[in-house]
C-alpha cells in the first residue's frame, strides 16, 4: 500500500483546513451495550411483534408489525382479530413500502418556486407551523371567520378539524369521502333506518345477495370479502346489476347489464311488483315501517315492462331475480353500496329504494339481511368543547350549506360549495385552505376548477405523508408520520364480530415525520387554542380506553385486541325505536316533502351519452387504494396502469384492439393521458370503465406520476346533489383518440325517447 | 496537522457539505475550501460558478436530496442503490452499520438514515483518524463504492447548482484516489 502518497493537497488547502472549525465534525460515538444488535434468526423470524391497525385502505384490519432492530421487517394480521386473524391483502402487507419510500414527505417544506411547481426549500417545524398560524390569523382578521377552510380525511384529520371548529369557522370537516363518495348512501340509510348502516349486511347467512356496483373481488376490504365468499360457499345466490361484467358479476347467477343512470328505474319497478303482488312482508311493514300507503300510490304503475325499456334489460331477467330475492326472504341483503356519487340528482333516491325494497321484505335485523351494530361505549375526548380561547361560532349571513337542507346530516360543507366560493368570493370570500390526507385533484369533480380554486387562494398547507398533487399546489408541506410511525386512535368495531383495539406506533418516525396529534398540538398553541392538553398520544388514549376499562398496557397484553359479544339482530316482530323521524323505518320521508323533495325515490331520467360518445364509469383496482397506492413499488409492479374497458362490438368497429394506446377526450373538450384498451364482451357498447386513481400529475412520485389515465381529471361536468351537495362523478362521457384521429363509439343498444341526451356545451378553456 | 489529519478534515468537510446548510452551522468558509480544492483538482462546472445565499443553497439541496422527482432520485442513502427494489433502510443500511460497529463506532442520533452519504464520508475520516486501513478499503471496497458512482452520476445527471457540483466531483476524486492507492 502507498498509503503515504494517499492524496497530496495544496498548501493552500491545507492552511484553510487547518484553520476551520468544523461545527458538525463527526457523526459517530463508541459502541457501547445500547446498540446491540439483534442477531440470529433469518428473515422475519424472532421478530419484536407490535399489534397496531392498517391505515392502506379504509377497513382498518387489525395488524401486527415485525420489527428487527428497530426496522420494520414485515405485517400481518393480528392473529386474535376475530375478522382477519392473520391475514393481511396485498395493501395491508405493502405498507412496508410506504414506510420506506425514498418518495416520501422527510421535513416541513416551504414553497419558493409559483404555486403548483413543486419547488421547495426545506425548513424547520417551528417556521412552518408559526408560518400556518400567522397566515390563519391574517386571513381570518382580514376576511372573517368563514374565510379559512380544511379537507380532510381520515381519524387522523380529527385533530386539525377541532382546532378549525373551534377557530369559528363553519368549513371544518369538509370530507370529500362523503360529499363525492358516500354521502348518499350514508344519508338514505340514515334517514331510512336511523342508523349508519355501513357494510352491515350478513353474507355468511345470506340466502341472496344483491349488488348494484358493488364489485368485490376488484374492491378486496379482508373480513368483509371474507364473509361474502362464505355466504357464495354456503349456497346464497347472487344478482348483480353493473353494466360491466365485473369480478362479482363473475360469480353471479344473474347479471343485470343495466343501462347506466337508470337504476331507481329498476329498484321503483322492482317495489312496486312486491307490493302489488303482495310478495311484501306484511306483518314487519305494519309494526316497524312508517309510510307504507304513500310508498305503494307512488309506485303504482312501475311495471317490469316499464322498467326493461328504461334500464335496457330483459323482462323475464329482471322478473328472475325479484322472484329469487323474495322467494328467500327476509334472509336476502340488498347490499347498501358504498361510493355513491354517481349522478348527483337522484343518488340519495337510488340508495333509498334499495333500503326501502330492504325493509319491506323484511330482511333487516335479521340472519342474511342487514343488522345492527352493536354498541361499544368509548367516552369520545372532545378536544375543545369548553377549552380556553375557542371562537365563538357565528353562523355567517348566508352558509355554504344553504342550498342543500341535508348537509347538517354531516358536520363538514360541501366541498364543491367552498370550491366555488373560493372562486366566485360569494357569499363570502374563502382565502385560505387546509388539506390533510386527502387527493383533492384526484377526488373532488373538475379537477381544473379545483387548481382554479387554489390559484385565488392567499394561503395552502397540506399535511402530507407523500407528495400528492395537493402537496405540489401547496405553500407550506408537513411530513406527517404515517400510520405505522404513529398512534392516532382508539378502534372499534361495532359489527358481527366486535373488538376495540388502537393504532401504535411500530417504529419511530422517520426523518422528521410528526404524529397528526402533535402538529395539531403545536399548531393549537401557536392558535392561542388552550385545547390537547394530553402531553402525548398515549395520554389521550388511556382516557379513552379507561371508559372501557382497559389501558394500553392492559390491551397490549392481550395481544392489542379485546373483543365483544355481538347483538347484530333484532326481534321482527316487536316493535322497534328507532332513531329516524317516525321512530319507524321511514318508506315515506316528510322531511323530504318539507323541502320540495320527492318524499319516495322517484326515477328522473339521467341524461344519455352524446351521439358518438360512450359514459365514463369506474371503479377499484384490488391492489390499489383510492389515488393513494399508486406509488408503494409492490403495488405498482402488481398493477402499474388501468386499461380502459371498451365493448369488443363497439372496438371492432372502431379499430381497436387489447393493447392499443388510447386517449379519451371528454365531452368538454379535456383530453385524458394515454391509456391502453381492454377490449371485453363484459362491458355494455355505451359505456367504457376505468379502475380510479391512476394518472398522477405530481412529478415527486417516482412510480405513480403519468402512469395511465385519471378519470377524475376527466370529470369535468358534474351535477350537485340537491340533498347535501355531493357531486356526480358519472355524468361524463368520452370519445378516443388514437394516432391523432377521433374514434366515435357506436350507437349499439338504442336510447328509448323517454332519456333525453347530453347537450355538449363546450368548455373554452378545455 | 498531520498529511492524514488534513484528509479526515477534508472528508469531514464533504460530509458536511452532503448535511442540509442549516444557518447554525453553515459558513462561507464551506464555499471557499470547496473552491480552493476545485482549484487543486483542476475541477470544472458545467453550472454558473455564481456563489448562491444560503436560503438558495438549502433549496437547492432540497431539490436534490431531500425530495425525488421523475428521472431525477438523488437520494443519498446506501440503500436506496443497494437495495434491488430501491428502499431506504433496507441491507444497505444493515451493511453500512455492520461496518461502524467493526470500527467500534455507533452514529449519533440523526433524523436522516445513518447510510446517508455524510455519515458514510464522517465514518471513512474516523477510520483515517485510527489509521484502519484494512477496514477503510474493506468499506470502501465493499460498500461505498458499491453504490457512490450511480449516486455521483444522478447526481450530476440531476444539474447540481456548481457548489454541488464541486463537491460530487472532488468527493469522487478522493473516494476514486483513496480505493486506487491505499488498497492496492
Amino acid at each position: 500500500m502507498k498509503r503515504r502518497d494517499f492524496l497530496k493537497l495544496s498548501a493552500a488547502t491545507c492552511a484553510t483546513l487547518a484553520g476551520m472549525e468544523l461545527e458538525r465534525k463527526g457523526l459517530f460515538s463508541p459502541l457501547n451495550a445500547e446498540a446491540a444488535v439483534e442477531k440470529g434468526l433469518p428473515g422475519s423470524l424472532g421478530a419484536k411483534e407490535i399489534p397496531s391497525v392498517c391505515e392502506m385502505c379504509f377497513w382498518h384490519c387489525p395488524i401486527v408489525g415485525k420489527v428487527k432492530n428497530g426496522r420494520l421487517v414485515k405485517i400481518e394480521g393480528n392473529p386474535k382479530s376475530p375478522t382477519n386473524g392473520h391475514r393481511v391483502c396485498a395493501r395491508g402487507n405493502s405498507g412496508i413500502q410506504l414506510l420506506y419510500d425514498p418518495d416520501r414527505t422527510k421535513y416541513p417544506m416551504k414553497r419558493v418556486g409559483p404555486r403548483g411547481s413543486g419547488q421547495w426549500t426545506r425548513i424547520s417545524w417551528d417556521e412552518a407551523l408559526d408560518e400556518i398560524a400567522y397566515n390563519i390569523q391574517k386571513t381570518q382578521k382580514k376576511y372573517g371567520p368563514h374565510s379559512i377552510a380544511l379537507f380532510d380525511h381520515g381519524i387522523a384529520s380529527e385533530f386539525y378539524k377541532e382546532i378549525f371548529k373551534a377557530l369559528g369557522t363553519e368549513n371544518y370537516s369538509n370530507e370529500p369521502c362523503f360529499f363525492q363518495c358516500l354521502g348518499a348512501v350514508s344519508l338514505a340509510y340514515a334517514v331510512t333506518y336511523g342508523y349508519q348502516v355501513k357494510e352491515r349486511v350478513d353474507f355468511e347467512n345470506a340466502k341472496v345477495m344483491l349488488f348494484f356496483g358493488t364489485h368485490y373481488g376488484e374492491n378486496i376490504e379482508v373480513s368483509n370479502i371474507r364473509q361474502y365468499i362464505k355466504g357464495l360457499q354456503r349456497g346464497a345466490k347472487l344478482i348483480v346489476v353493473d353494466p360491466r361484467f365485473s369480478a362479482a358479476a363473475g360469480k353471479a347467477d344473474i347479471w343485470l347489464p343495466i343501462r347506466p343512470g337508470t337504476d331507481v328505474a329498476l329498484l321503483i319497478a322492482w317495489i312496486n311488483y312486491v307490493i302489488e303482488n303482495n310478495l311484501y312482508d306484511k306483518d314487519f311493514v305494519e309494526t316497524n315501517c312508517y309510510g307504507f300507503d304513500k310508498l305503494k300510490k307512488a309506485v303504482k304503475g312501475h311495471s317490469l315492462e316499464w322498467a326493461a325499456k328504461i334500464c335496457d334489460l330483459k323482462v323475464k331477467d329482471i322478473k328472475r331475480a325479484i322472484d329469487l330475492l323474495v322467494a328467500n326472504k327476509p334472509h336476502v341483503t340488498i347490499h347498501p353500496g358504498r361510493h355513491s356519487a354517481w349522478y348527483g340528482k337522484t343518488d340519495v333516491h337510488r340508495h333509498r329504494a334499495m333500503a326501502i325494497l330492504t325493509a319491506i321484505i323484511g330482511a333487516v335485523g335479521v340472519k342474511g339481511g342487514l343488522y345492527f351494530p352493536t354498541p361499544i361505549h368509548i367516552k369520545k375526548k372532545l378536544e375543545c368543547l369548553e377549552c380556553k380561547n375557542k371562537r365563538k361560532f357565528v353562523p355567517p349571513e348566508t352558509s355554504l350549506r344553504d342550498d342543500y337542507p341535508f348537509a347538517y346530516f354531516f358536520p363538514g360543507t360541501p366541498t364543491d360549495a367552498i370550491i366555488k366560493a373560493t372562486i366566485t368570493g360569494k357569499p363570502y370570500p374563502i382565502k385560505l385552505w387546509g388539506v390533510t390526507c386527502v387527493n383533492l385533484l384526484q377526488t373532488i369533480a373538475d379537477p381544473y376548477q379545483t387548481m382554479k380554486a387554489i390559484e385565488n387562494l392567499d394561503f395552502i398547507f397540506t399535511s402530507e405523508i407523500l407528495p400528492t398533487e395537493p402537496a405540489i399546489w401547496a405553500d407550506i408541506v408537513l411530513p406527517e408520520a404515517n400510520y405505522l410511525e404513529r398512534y392516532d386512535a382508539v378502534y372499534k368495531n361495532t359489527d358481527l364480530y366486535p373488538y376495540v383495539t388502537v393504532r401504535q406506533p411500530v417504529v419511530k418516525p422517520m426523518f422528521e415525520a410528526k404524529s397528526p396529534y402533535w402538529i395539531a398540538k403545536q399548531l393549537a398553541k401557536r392558535l392561542g387554542l388552550e385545547m390537547f392538553e394530553c402531553e402525548s398520544e398515549e395520554e389521550y388514549l388511556n382516557e379513552m380506553l379507561a371508559s372501557i376499562n382497559l389501558s394500553l398496557e392492559k390491551l397490549n397484553k392481550q395481544g392489542g385486541i379485546v373483543t365483544f359479544k355481538a347483538h347484530p339482530y333484532k326481534d321482527p316482530k316487536e316493535e322497534w325505536d328507532l332513531n329516524t323521524d317516525s321512530g319507524s323505518i321511514q318508506l315515506y320521508m316528510d322531511s323530504f316533502e318539507d323541502n320540495d323533495l320527492d318524499p319516495v325515490p322517484k326515477y328522473e331520467p339521467i341524461p344519455a351519452q352524446p351521439k358518438g360518445y360512450a359514459r365514463m364509469v369506474y371503479g377499484r383496482s384490488p391492489v390499489h387504494t383510492f389515488s393513494r397506492t399508486m406509488n408503494n413499488l409492490w403495488l405498482h409492479n402488481e398493477c402499474p396502469q388501468n386499461m380502459l374497458w371498451i365493448n369488443d362490438e363497439c372496438a371492432k368497429r372502431m379499430g381497436l384492439k387489447t393493447g392499443d394506446i388510447v386517449t379519451m377526450e371528454n365531452q368538454d373538450g379535456y383530453k385524458s393521458l394515454p391509456i391502453a384498451v381492454k377490449v371485453t364482451p363484459g362491458i355494455r357498447p355505451d359505456t367504457v370503465y376505468l379502475p380510479h386513481g391512476f394518472g398522477s400529475r405530481s412529478p415527486k412520485l417516482t412510480k405513480a406520476y403519468l402512469q395511465g389515465a385519471s378519470d377524475q381529471f376527466m370529470n369535468t361536468y358534474y351535477v350537485d346533489d340537491p340533498f347535501f351537495g355531493g357531486s356526480s362523478h358519472r355524468t361524463n362521457f368520452v370519445r378516443l383518440i388514437k394516432d391523432g384521429k377521433v374514434l366515435e363509439f357506436p350507437e349499439l343498444r338504442p336510447i328509448p325517447p323517454e332519456i333525453p341526451r347530453y347537450k355538449i356545451q363546450k368548455k373554452s378553456n378545455a | 496537522m498531520s498529511e492524514y489529519e488534513n484528509i479526515s478534515k477534508l472528508l469531514d468537510v464533504l460530509s458536511t457539505c452532503f448535511s442540509f446548510p442549516d444557518k447554525s452551522f453553515w459558513t462561507d468558509e464551506l464555499f471557499d475550501i470547496i473552491d480552493i480544492l476545485s482549484k487543486d483538482f483542476d475541477i470544472k462546472c458545467s453550472a454558473s460558478p455564481l456563489r448562491p445565499n444560503l436560503k438558495e443553497l438549502q433549496a437547492e439541496y432540497t431539490r436534490l436530496f431531500i425530495n425525488t422527482g421523475v428521472g431525477k432520485i438523488v437520494a443519498p442513502y446506501a440503500s436506496v442503490y443497494l437495495d434491488d427494489i430501491g428502499l431506504l433502510c433496507q441491507e444497505g443500511l444493515d451493511e453500512a452499520i455492520s461496518f461502524y460497529r467493526k470500527a467500534g463506532l455507533y452514529p449519533l442520533p440523526s433524523s436522516e438514515p445513518q447510510d446517508h452519504i455524510m455519515h458514510e464520508l464522517s465514518f471513512l475520516a474516523r477510520l483515517i483518524e485510527k489509521n484502519n486501513w484494512e477496514l477503510l478499503c474493506e468499506f470502501l471496497n465493499h460498500h461505498l463504492m458499491k453504490w457512490f458512482p450511480s449516486f455521483y452520476s444522478r447526481l450530476l445527471e440531476a444539474k447540481p447548482i456548481c457548489f454541488y457540483e464541486q463537491v460530487a466531483k472532488i468527493t469522487n476524486l478522493i473516494l476514486s484516489q483513496a480505493r486506487e492507492e491505499v488498497c492496492k
